[in-house]
């Protein structure tokens, strides 16, 4: 392997209190790569996603980030090293308006100048919300949310994004938009995503490679196509 | 109408005073959702202490210079070490451990400079209707609330100190240090609670100086709805000017109910502030 895994966890393991949520998960993620983790309610996605972006600290294991050991970083740290993570819902503030929610995003770059290039190029990418910049992010439909809650990262100029259930209440046609749009970036800037659904259709189409999480350890792995055409896996964890 | 006259502008320079202090309120409680009840012990302490670099120094400059700086101290020591190791617990202990410091704070002043009362100085002259001393609270507290308002509305600080109070995840999310943004405003919010102190503490100081001052200013912080700065500034300044009229036209000692009255009617009728929006936020 020439160039480090943008993203590589070691027996990543988590509890809360005597609960073990995620119990040993290994994962790497290749630079560039739109890598699906997937799994029923409550099979350890999102705890996945918070220990891996330092949201919630792991018990054991490890992860690193382009070979990085950043095991035990806080969240706001990592934003600085390029992990950035879109939380289920966007974690959009809806009191901001949508400029001052993209803004906020920016703040970690250096330079006025950048943070300007920055907000272009995210207005650029989602129209929707150049028009609506200065009125209130509650304003905003459900899919314009998820498009803020994306565009808020990318001012922060990730490495590697990971994104909680970007589908999550929205129309088919809206989620279809959003997925081509990862792909676009990714293959454009060379993005790294992770990206975290509990609709495993979807997510298997636009992804290249995916991980099945069953009781917080890992079920299944490998190309989204192989896990497609696997009958097992189909029906016992993607519901398909 | 000349009484009048000088009532409502002594009404405005006392009611700056009680808009600081409000607004030092409003702004922690913003922050980290606490209702600051060591506050006026901060105000009290940074108000000593320019006792007594004032004494030491002969410059009443470098004691107001010193009030600041020490109570920005307090306030950023006493999130850090007090507030943040409760951020899990029940939303009575933060009060708790406030009005416990502020028994210490107090108990501590007395033990270093006495209760006997010191001999506070005004900043500027005195005498007169609305004094230069008047002018100052007043112009020095519209000040503060302009630059406030300016920091909030423009600056990357305050869209991270926004943030931060919120929701501090999805702005930690966001690369903001959600645990020093707090402290800092915790230090600001301080800083404008000493300046309330050394606008209030003259011409006499003493331990519990300061305790009408904060009953008037949690009626202006209340009235103008605690999580907003404004309200604060506008509630500190109608309390002011309604004791005024109160001490004037009926009798000073009624002053202290008649903030009670206050606090109590808006309460009853528009308990999230008079100058609340309809909507709630979620939390």
């Amino acid at each position: 392997m020439a160039a480090d895994p943008a993203l590589r966890t070691e027996g990543l393991t988590v509890h809360y209190g005597a609960v073990r949520a995620l119990d040993a998960v290994d994962l790497e993620v290749a630079p560039g790569a739109l890598h699906a983790v997937l799994g029923a309610n409550g099979a350890g996605k999102t705890t996945f996603l918070r220990a891996a972006s330092g949201l919630h600290p792991p018990r054991s294991g490890r992860v690193l980030l382009f070979g990085e050991d950043v095991t035990g970083a806080p969240a706001e740290e990592l934003v600085r090293r390029g992990l950035l993570h879109v939380p289920e819902g966007g974690g959009v503030l809806t009191e901001l308006t949508v400029e001052e929610n993209l803004r906020l995003g920016g703040l970690v770059r250096r330079g006025r100048a950048a943070r300007a290039a920055a907000l272009g190029e995210v207005y650029d990418l989602f129209a929707p919300l150049r028009e609506r910049r200065t009125r209130s992010a509650s304003s905003l439909s459900g899919g314009e949310r998820q498009m803020l809650a994306i565009g808020r990262a990318l001012m922060a100029g990730p490495r590697v994004v990971l994104l909680d259930e970007p589908s999550l209440g929205l129309a088919p046609l809206i989620t279809r938009r959003i997925m081509h749009l990862l792909q676009d970036l990714r293959s454009r800037t060379g993005l790294t995503v992770v990206l975290v659904e509990q609709n495993a259709r979807t997510a298997l189409r636009a992804a290249d490679r995916a991980h099945v999480l069953d009781q917080g350890a890992v079920a299944a792995e490998g190309p989204s196509a192989d896990l497609l055409g696997d009958p097992r896996v189909r029906a016992a964890y993607l519901g398909l | 109408m000349q009484h009048f006259a000088d009532l409502t502008l002594n009404g405005l320079a006392s009611g700056a005073v009680y808009a600081a202090l409000a607004l030092s309120l409003v702004l922690i409680y913003q922050a980290t959702r606490v209702l600051n009840f060591a506050q006026p012990a901060f105000a009290l302490v940074s108000a000593y202490l320019a006792y007594a670099v004032t004494a030491a120094t002969g410059s009443y400059w470098a004691g107001f210079a010193a009030a600041l700086a020490a109570g920005g101290l307090l306030g950023a020591g006493t999130e850090r070490l007090l507030i943040r190791p409760l951020r899990n617990a029940s939303p009575l202990s933060p009060i708790i451990a406030t009005l416990g410091l502020l028994m210490v704070l107090q108990g501590a002043v007395g033990m270093v400079w006495g209760n006997e009362p010191l001999s506070f100085a005004y900043p500027l002259d005195y005498r007169g209707r609305f004094s230069p001393a008047d002018a100052f609270a007043l112009a020095s507290v519209l000040l503060v609330a302009l630059a406030l308002f300016a920091l909030y509305r423009f600056t990357p600080a305050g869209l991270r100190m926004r943030a931060a109070a919120i929701r501090p995840e999805a702005a930690r999310l966001s690369g903001v240090r959600v645990g020093a943004v707090l402290a800092g405003a915790w230090a600001l919010a301080s800083a404008i609670g000493a300046l309330a102190g050394m606008l209030a503490a003259p011409p006499f100081l003493t331990p519990n100086a300061f305790d009408a001052v904060f009953v008037f200013a949690i009626a202006a912080a209340v009235a103008g709805g605690l999580e907003n700065p404004f309200g604060a500034v506008a509630g500190g300044l109608a309390v002011g000017v309604l004791l005024s009229y109160v001490t004037g036209y009926v009798g000073p000692e009624l002053t202290a109910l008649a903030a009670l009255v206050v606090l109590l009617t808006v309460l009853a009728l528009k308990p999230d502030g008079l100058f609340s929006r309809a909507a709630a936020r979620k939390v």
